[in-house]
This record gives C-alpha cells, structure tokens and sequence, in this order.
C-alpha cells in the first residue's frame, strides 16, 4: 500500500463509518431531535441531565402543554395529567437553580407552555455549581454520536427487552421506591434533629447566581407570556419547627423575586399540615415517599385548576370588549 | 482552540497546511508568513490578550540575540538576556507566589490584581534562553525578526513543546520552506497524531476524571480511593503530555519537521535516572545542558557530592519551572534527592533487581505526582497520610457520581491505558514502525473513530501542563 492509498483510505473509512454511525443514531432519534416528535412517547436513557437538556428542543415543545422543573425533591411527583394538562417533570437528581434556568429557558423558547411550575427547594439556592457540562448548545451534536448516546441506547436496548428498566416513565418521573412506614418516622426525626441544629447542613443560604438564575427563568416565563407557579415542597412538621426560623426568612427572601402575575405557593404554612404531618409521606426530611407525592400532586391539581381558571376568566374579561 | 478540538483538526489544521503549501508555490516569503500568521492566529485563540506578551518576548530576544554580534563581552549581552527573560516569566508566572511569600515572611500586605496566566510562557521563554545561551557559544547563527518569530511562535509547540533548540528546527523550517508535500511524512504524521488524540482524549480524559473526583476530596479519601486517584493522575498526566506531544509532532510533520519525541515509556524505567531519560526529554536536556552543566563546570574541583549539590538544586529550579507552588518545589526536590539516591547506589555497585527498581521507581512516582497534583502541600500530606496510615479501607463516596455504565468503561479504559504504558509499544516505537499496510490501516482507523467519539461527548478536561 502506497502512503498516498493509506492515507484516502484512511479518510474514507473514518468518513463512512461515521457516515454509518451518525445515520443510525438519526434513524433511532432517541431524544427527539431529528424528525416530527409529535405523538413519540420517549423515556430517559443514561445520564439525566443530558437527556432532559436535549428533551427541551423538540420532543417537550411538541408533546406537552406544562413543565414542572426542580430537584430530585419533586422528581417523583406525578405530574402527567395535573390540571387536565399534559405536564412533563424536568426534575433533575441534585438539580439546582442554574440548571433548572437552562432547561426551562430553552423550553421555553421553542414552544408554548400553558403553565411553568417551579418546585423550589432550598437545595436549589444553596448552589449555583452545575453537575455536568452537558445542559450547552454543544451537546446537540453528541445525539449524532457521543459516549452519553451509546450509554443512553445501550439502557434502551436494556429497557427494550425487559432486562433494566429505566428508572424514568415518558413524563420524566423518576420511579422512586418507598421505605417502609415503620423506618420511615425514625429516618425523618433523625433528619429533624440533624438538620435542626446550626451545624446541620440545612444552611438555608442562597448563592447570588442561583438566585439571579431564578429571575431570569421568572424573566424568560413573563417573556413568553407563560403562567409561572412556584412552591416549596412540604417538609415534615418537627422539621419545619426545627427550622422555623431560616426557613420564613428564606420564603420571603424567594418571593421577592416574583412579579405580582406569579404564584409563589409555600406547603410549609400551617393550612398544609395534612401534607407534614404524616410521616409516611416522607422518605427523609427533604424527599416525598411515593404516597406523599401523589399527594402533593393532587393538591397541586386542585390549586392548579383554580389559578388557570381565575387566569382564564381574566383573560375573557379582558378579551370581551375587544370583541 | 486546543490541538484535540474539532476546529483544530477540521478547520486550523488543514487551512494552515494547505495555506503553506499553497504560498510556498509563489514563494519562500509568503509561506513564511503565512506559517507566522497561523502561529500567531492559533495563539491568539488561547491567549489573546497576551498576544503581544509573546510578541514582546520575539523582539526583545531578537535585539539581545543581535548584541551578541558585536558586543566584546558576549557575558554581558546573555546575562542581560536572561534577565529579562526571566523578569518576564517572573511577572507573569510568580508575582502572586512572591508577594504571597514575602507578605507571609515580613507580615507585609502587598497586593497585586489577580491576572490570567498567558499560555506557553514557560515553554517560549526557556526556548528562548536556550536559543541566547547556543548563540553565546557560537552553536547557531543570528536569525532574522521573521525566522526568530517562526521558530519561538510555531504552532504545535508554542503551548506546551516539545522544548526545541534553534539548531534542530530552524535547518528543518529552512528545508521545509523549498519542499514539496510529502504523502510519505503526510500518512506518518496523520498516524501519530491519531495516536496522540487518542491517548488524549480517551485515556487521558478517563483517569483525570478519576483523578479529579479523588483530588477533589483530599481530606476524606479511604486508602483504596487515595490510591486510586494518585494512580490515576500519574497516567493522566503522562497521557495528556505525552498525547499532547505526539499531536504537536504529528502537526509539525505535515510540513516535514521533525520534532524530537518527548516521551519513550516512561513508566518502565527502572530508576529515577532512566525515568528522566524518558520522561519530558526536552525538559531534562534543558535542565542537563543549561542548568546542571553549567554549575558542575562552575566548580574548581568537581566532587561526586558537589555533583549531586547540583543535581538537586537543578531538579528544585526545574521543579518550580513547573510552576509557582511549594508543591512544584518540592516535587523537583523530591526528584533531586531521588536522583542522587539512584546515583549513590549505582556508585555502589549495589543496584536492586529489575523487577525491584520498576516497582520502587513506581511507587516513588506515584508519590511524586501526589505532591504535584494537590492544591498545596497540607492537602498532599492528607493524600499521602491516607495512602500510607488509612482510618478506612474503602469509602466509595468521591466517586458516587459516576454513573454505573461509565464506571465499567472508565475501568476498562484504565486498566488498558495501565497494560499498554508499561508493556505496549511507545509513540517512539509506533512511529519507527510504521509501514501503511493494512494493519496500521484498521489501527488507525480504531483509534480516530474512539477519538471522535470522544471528543463529541464532552467530557474532555483542558491539558495539564497547559497551565505550567
């Protein structure tokens, strides 16, 4: 073989085997990116971020009608159907602000969302530091051919034939199991009394760019003229008295960043305790048992219907005499 | 813009090449320009505002190189030189560790702005030194400001090296300004860059993850995890320089330069000498011939312990060359008194068997590195405590955030990246070798589709010595 026939055929065969490569991975579309992702009904596969990220272009604006964005606190709501609304969970594990700014602002931009919910739990605050590097423009080149796709298509092929399930159902919910009751009260109090004192990790701190990461999602929702609904996600009772305190001033603190269009809902108040009491409806002090966020989900249902409702009527009102 | 990016290899790459060629048709002038255009494009893509730094470095060589030909006291001239070589790098790369010092020292509160750190220094400067020490002695010719900005600014090596002398690249640029094209040089070029990327992206990138996780957490590391992440830095580290050197000889290639390899092995020396011999070349051929030399020649009389006062004080230099931390101090310590421990016992005729030697030079450099990759030296002794007096055997926490699947490939990256750095073929032996056939065709092939997968799944981490 000459040097020159080496290297054309060098060339060529890199240029075709990723021609190969790149067209099966177009061809299995495994984040909805390359073809009408209306009426798909896609899972998560492999790393989270990155799957959710790469949702936000086509698949969410073309499949859903609602977001729901937040931690791994609210990764387990079922949020499929709250107010009659096609609602998609973009919940990450460890998610903070800054993530949840990315996923919902690009969402945003590309399709029109009846409603944006917002579960924000302090976590969310505390941090401005992102997990990965993936949630950039650049990752929409790695659904043509990255390690994070193989990974994904290998956990389908799993999934597709039975052997491992995806811990995900197609409206992003990650499918948590429950602890079993007689535990769970002892893993909340010893929650309560860690996280209760002033060395206990619960700083209630809020991170300047994590905050200025939630204005400009609440900017981005007023911009598209999309109905923005934030809450905080209920903690147990002793928790909350525990940190009844940092807790209030990190409320206030949160709902100055709302416009007056906003929802800011707090599950902490008293009127919730039907929520905090009960211990069953916790895994531990920050994360909802499966119970629970079923819940959680009904109550956000029937506060939802009520906002869209009031909304809705508004928006008549102010319609008729234009007509 | 890095050498394992695709704007490099796409776009960079083929345009300088073809750019070069092209000009050189018309002529001689115009290619030489044009190769100073891409070096100092490419540059500006990493460092743009120091930009003119590096050109203020070419000039003020230029004039000192140009003193030497009528100056009766050549001394004068290269000691000025290197003043103001070494007020450059001072400035740029050790104003906060001197300030900080002396503020520790004598309870001042000096202050200077923080400041980003302008790429290639070290390696432009030392290059540069050795340029007006060789032109002291009479061993290259004065260049002209357009050669003396080429050589100083040429791409593949203005980074991070290889560290080469004026009288082994110029000779070669010279040749290369009146040749053709060479599919022959062309297809090795483009094999040992593959190489390269390769041992960047995919090796590299793997153990510097683990190693970073590690690293990360230096307080709270178990004996298991300790080990794990100083293993894994030390063949990151040999993985990304030596992945970085074989894409800048594979780039200089494509233009028939040769440039001298800078690693053969390193990790199958059997010694602390051999280690060197093998590890960074150009580093320890600057460190032999500009630094060690002259303090040996300096003595009257020269003494098997007054050779090694000046090993080890070359090797603390060369530590800190690394950069401006205790920690770089006492690495090149570290490895100073290791090479006079190695020359003692050769001296002695008491050399260990070679199973022995490997597997002591090993562990001192698995060691080493730690002192080299911590933040400072409190949190390298936490590392080592952990290595050595562990409270706990395993805590797989660090690591918890790799995802299973990546763990098994990550491992399996690991153990082959092990295998083939201790009994595979070198870069050296790769290239000596290669033949286009059909072997080194489905080889290459292998090597550039995992390389392009990887670099397509973000998960590359800058070049370590990108910051030295």
């Amino acid at each position: 073989m000459t040097s020159r026939g080496f290297l054309w055929r060098l060339l060529a065969a890199i240029a075709l085997l990723v021609g190969v490569a790149v067209g099966l991975n177009v061809w299995m579309d495994l984040y909805g990116l390359f073809r009408n992702a209306a009426g798909r009904s896609l899972k998560v596969y492999g790393e989270e971020r990155n799957c959710k990220y790469l949702f936000t272009y086509r698949y969410l604006p073309e499949n859903f009608d609602a977001l729901m964005l937040g931690s791994s606190v609210s990764e387990n709501i079922p949020v499929d159907r709250l107010a009659g609304l096609r609602t998609y969970n973009l919940s990450l594990s460890g998610g903070v602000m800054t993530e949840a700014a990315k996923l919902g602002t690009n969402a945003l931009q590309r399709g029109h969302f009846k409603v944006l919910l917002l579960s924000l739990h302090r976590y969310m605050l505390e941090s401005a530091e992102e997990k990965t590097n993936f949630m950039v423009p650049e990752r929409y080149w790695g659904a043509f051919g990255s390690m994070q796709l193989y990974t994904a298509s290998f956990a389908y092929l799993l999934d597709r034939a039975g052997i491992r399930r995806s811990p995900f159902d197609e409206y992003g919910v990650q499918l948590y199991g429950l602890a079993t009751p007689t535990t769970q009260s002892e893993i909340v109090r010893d929650a309560a009394a860690f996280h209760s004192g002033q060395s206990g990790r619960w700083s209630f701190k809020i991170n300047p760019r994590a905050y200025h990461a939630l204005e400009e999602l609440i900017h981005a929702a007023h911009e598209h003229n999309v109905p923005f609904v934030a809450f905080t996600p209920p903690m147990p009772t002793i928790l909350q008295e525990a940190t009844a305190k940092r807790l209030a001033d990190f409320d206030s603190a949160v709902a100055a960043a709302f416009g007056p269009q906003d929802v800011f809902i707090e599950f902490n108040r008293p009127e919730y305790r039907f929520l905090s009491d009960d211990f069953a409806n916790f895994r531990e002090g920050a994360h909802l048992s499966d119970p629970g966020a079923r819940k959680l989900a009904g109550e956000l249902d029937t506060l939802l219907r009520g906002i869209l409702a009031r909304r809705g009527a508004a928006a008549a009102e102010l319609a008729a005499p234009a007509r | 813009m890095q050498l394992n990016s695709f704007p490099y290899i796409f776009l960079f790459l083929p345009i300088s090449i073809a750019g070069f060629f092209l000009a050189q048709r018309i002529s001689v002038s115009l290619a030489k320009g044009w190769l100073l255009l891409s070096a100092l494009v490419f540059y500006a893509t990493q460092s743009p505002k120091y930009l003119p730094l590096l050109l203020g470095s070419i000039l003020l060589n230029f004039f000192v190189s140009r003193a030497f030909r009528n100056a009766p006291d050549s001394r004068r001239v290269l000691l000025t030189g290197i003043i103001g070589n070494l007020v450059i790098l001072c400035v740029f790369k050790y104003a906060h560790f001197l300030v900080d010092n002396c503020n520790l020292l004598l309870g001042t509160h000096f202050h200077i702005p923080a400041m980003s750190f302008p790429a290639g220094v070290s390696f432009f400067t030392i290059q540069q030194i050795m340029y007006l020490v060789d032109r002291s002695e009479g061993l290259v010719d004065h260049l002209n400001l357009f050669d003396h900005a080429i050589f100083v600014a040429f791409f593949p090596y203005v980074l991070m090296g290889p560290i080469v002398r004026a009288g082994q690249v110029m000779p070669q640029l010279a040749k290369s300004f009146a040749a053709r094209w060479n599919t022959e040089n062309a297809s090795r070029a483009v094999f040992i860059f593959l190489i390269g990327l390769f041992k960047k992206v995919v090796l590299a990138d793997t153990f510097g993850r683990w190693a970073n996780l590690g690293f990360g957490y230096p307080d709270r590391l178990a004996f298991l995890d300790a080990w794990l992440a100083a293993i894994a830095f030390a063949f990151q580290l040999y993985f990304d320089f030596s992945g970085y050197c074989d894409m800048a000889v594979g780039s200089a290639l494509l233009i028939n330069v040769q440039l001298p390899q800078n690693f053969d092995a390193p990790f199958r020396a059997q010694g602390i000498i051999e280690f060197w011999r093998r590890w960074h070349i150009t580093l320890t051929d600057f460190i032999t011939t500009y630094l060690y030399t002259p303090m040996v020649r300096s003595f009257r009389k020269l003494t098997f312990w007054k050779a090694m006062m000046a090993t080890l004080l070359a090797m603390t230099i060369a530590g800190l060359w690394h950069g401006a931390a205790w920690t770089y101090v006492v690495f090149g310590l570290l490895h100073g008194a290791a090479l006079v421990l190695n020359n003692y016992v050769r001296r002695r005729k008491k050399v260990p068997s070679p199973l022995v030697s490997r597997i002591a030079t090993g562990l001192f450099l698995i060691f080493a590195f730690v002192v080299f990759r911590a933040p400072d030296l409190a949190r390298a002794g936490s590392i080592l405590h952990s290595m050595v007096l562990p409270a706990r055997l395993f805590d797989p926490s660090p690591y918890d955030v790799i995802d299973s699947t990546d763990r098994i490939v990550g491992a399996a990256w690991m153990l082959f990246g092990v295998v083939i750095s201790v009994a595979g073929p070198s870069s050296t032996d790769l290239q000596t070798r290669f033949t286009p056939n059909r072997r080194m065709l489905a080889f290459a092939t292998v090597t550039a589709l995992f390389a392009i997968l990887y670099m397509n799944s973000m998960v590359s981490l800058g070049f370590v010595y990108r910051d030295f």
